[in-house]
């Protein structure tokens, strides 16, 4: 998998690990806040529901396609044989990664309120996911202006070894299609940082230090509209997708 | 047999022969098979794509100037990466940023043009749960009973309208189901069309390939033999430093390919066929804006367009 794709999986499997349905919670999915509801330039207006559906995603170089579903109580990744399938029911979450072998993942959530527009789930809260045995873990922490996520040695992940700690900070507030996620943000790691605009239906990310290009900062642009995502990154990846 | 009734008949004949029914799919036409779900199984791969036949198509799209910053770069890589195998040559680069990061970065521009290319050397294209590939016409294409005929270019009618399956054939096929095909009523007005454009590549531009009819015979450019050098002494360099090659170019140390591209596609000399890049995908309104304002006082037609 290509930084490409693994960039729009990250960006998916960030909105999808905060579902609201916390251990106890009743598995409620976004109710679409007003940032949801904001103008889209070029758009033709406001599409509160841009991103509920099933997607089919390419990109250039060897990820080709991934399919993404996603809905008020689930989230789906599929690439190739991979596969990571998040689900809501009831009072119950679960999480399974599979490649081709089912793992599944323990999670659990204390919510709290955000407003992220028109991801069909909500994002707010306090998270912690680990193994079965215990000896890999990740914890989360998601709010309106700011985040916090850390890993412990977490192997085989699409995104390769998760480990560290990564702390965003928002900046500046702007209008956007993901409510309370719309704004500036400065994201560091021990291994550099990620400037991050969300405005309006745009996605911008600068990452130095983080980049497989050394020496020069990696930019990655993603814009939704109408049913349809396009993205861009500096190292001349592209990437295309449509709701089905 | 008075004059009326022979034109009838003679016009029904012309009508029976060039296919003109309701029901036939204006050519060329898209054909798209459902595959069912491979019950957990790896999914079939996307062929390769023709290395030889994507180099020469991205040869073609790009301006003298920025073939020769191609050499240029492949020179000055390959210089790099033979100083530093050697015991008695300097690395003249910047020893922070590796010589073939380096070269990445300073293609980046092309790799969208690169990658169009590729898609389009491609006989059928695949993703998972459907196949899709392009012909002349349904009766050329040999169109399977479980196979949809579509026709390629909409000509400006709406996706919504399509059947689930062509709609996601569509952005599978991408680089053809979004191309342009554009006349510009002379030779010479078209050669410099395709040069304006052709500079704009690998900047801000939506484009990603023009290509005219001697293209697509796929005539080599006239510094084939400079570039195909330049890129030989690379890839030698990247095996002697055990690099692979990410974004196959190998194609661009070979010699030009024979034959023709894109056998479904005819173009008159005053024809351009315009590929957008994939991050254009559902933009041709943009394209055609893009087209329009290269051509400047001169009319463009559009003869086929998504």
């Amino acid at each position: 998998m290509n930084i490409l794709a693994a960039t729009v999986l990250l960006g998916v499997a960030v909105a999808a690990n905060g579902c609201s349905s916390g251990s106890g919670n009743t598995g409620l999915g976004n109710d679409g806040g007003v940032g949801g509801g904001g103008p889209i330039e070029g758009c033709g207006g406001a599409d509160t529901n841009a991103i509920a559906g099933t997607w089919d995603l390419l990109s250039t170089g060897e990820s080709t396609h991934v399919k993404i579903a996603v809905d008020a109580t689930s989230f789906t990744f599929v690439h190739g044989v991979q596969e990571l399938t998040f689900k809501v029911t009831g009072g119950t979450m679960s999480l399974v990664w599979k490649e081709p072998v089912a793992v599944p993942i323990t999670v659990a959530n204390t919510s709290s309120a955000l407003d992220v527009g028109a991801l069909p789930l909500a994002v707010g809260g306090d998270w912690t996911f680990s193994s079965a045995d215990a000896t890999q873990s990740c914890k989360a922490t998601v709010r309106a202006a700011a985040l916090t996520a850390s890993c412990n040695d977490v192997q085989a992940t699409p995104l390769g070894a998760l480990s560290g700690t990564i702390i965003g900070e928002r900046t500046a507030s702007l209008p956007s299609l993901f409510g309370d996620l719309g704004g500036v943000w400065h994201l560091a790691s021990g291994r550099g940082t990620i400037d991050v605009t969300v405005s309006s239906n745009e996605f911008k990310a600068v990452s130095n230090g983080l980049g497989k290009l050394s020496g020069h900062p990696l930019t990655f642009n993603v814009k939704i509209c109408n049913g349809t995502l396009t993205g861009t990154t500096s190292d001349g990846a592209e990437l295309a997708g449509t709701r089905q | 047999m008075g004059r009326l009734a022979s034109f009838v008949i003679a016009a029904a004949a012309l009508a029976a022969v060039s296919g003109t029914r309701a029901d036939v799919p204006q050519a060329p036409v898209l054909i798209v098979r459902t595959i069912p779900a491979a019950g957990g199984a790896k999914a079939p791969a996307n062929p390769r794509p023709d290395d030889d036949t994507a180099t020469a198509l991205l040869l073609a799209s790009l301006s003298p100037e920025k073939r020769a910053h191609l050499v240029e770069q492949m020179a000055y890589t390959a210089a790099r990466l033979e100083g530093r195998l050697s015991p008695v040559v300097e690395d003249l680069g910047d020893d922070a940023v590796e010589p073939i990061a380096e070269f990445r970065h300073d293609i980046a521009g092309i790799v969208p043009s690169l990658n169009a290319a590729q898609s389009l050397s491609l006989r059928e294209w695949r993703m998972p749960g459907l196949a899709a590939r392009v012909a002349a016409s349904c009766a050329e294409g040999t169109v399977a009973p479980d196979e949809i005929c579509s026709p390629l270019w909409r000509d400006g009618a709406r996706d919504g309208e399509l059947p689930k399956v062509v709609a996601r054939a569509r952005l599978l096929t991408w680089a053809v189901s979004q191309s342009v095909v554009v006349d510009l009523e002379s030779v010479e007005v078209t050669e410099h069309m395709a040069g304006a454009l052709r500079a704009k590549i690998g900047t801000s531009s939506l484009i990603a390939l023009v290509l005219s009819t001697d293209d697509l015979a796929l005539r080599p450019t006239p510094d084939r033999e400079e570039i195909r050098a330049s890129a030989v002494r690379l890839g030698r360099a990247m095996a002697a430093s055990h690099i692979e090659e990410e974004h196959h170019l190998e194609g661009i140390g070979r010699t030009a390919p024979r034959g023709r591209a894109l056998a479904w596609l005819s173009l008159t000399p005053s024809q351009l066929f315009v590929v957008p890049r994939l991050s254009a995908f559902g933009r041709p309104r943009e394209i055609e804006a893009e087209i329009e304002s290269a051509a400047g006082a001169t009319r463009a037609r559009w003869v086929r367009r998504p």
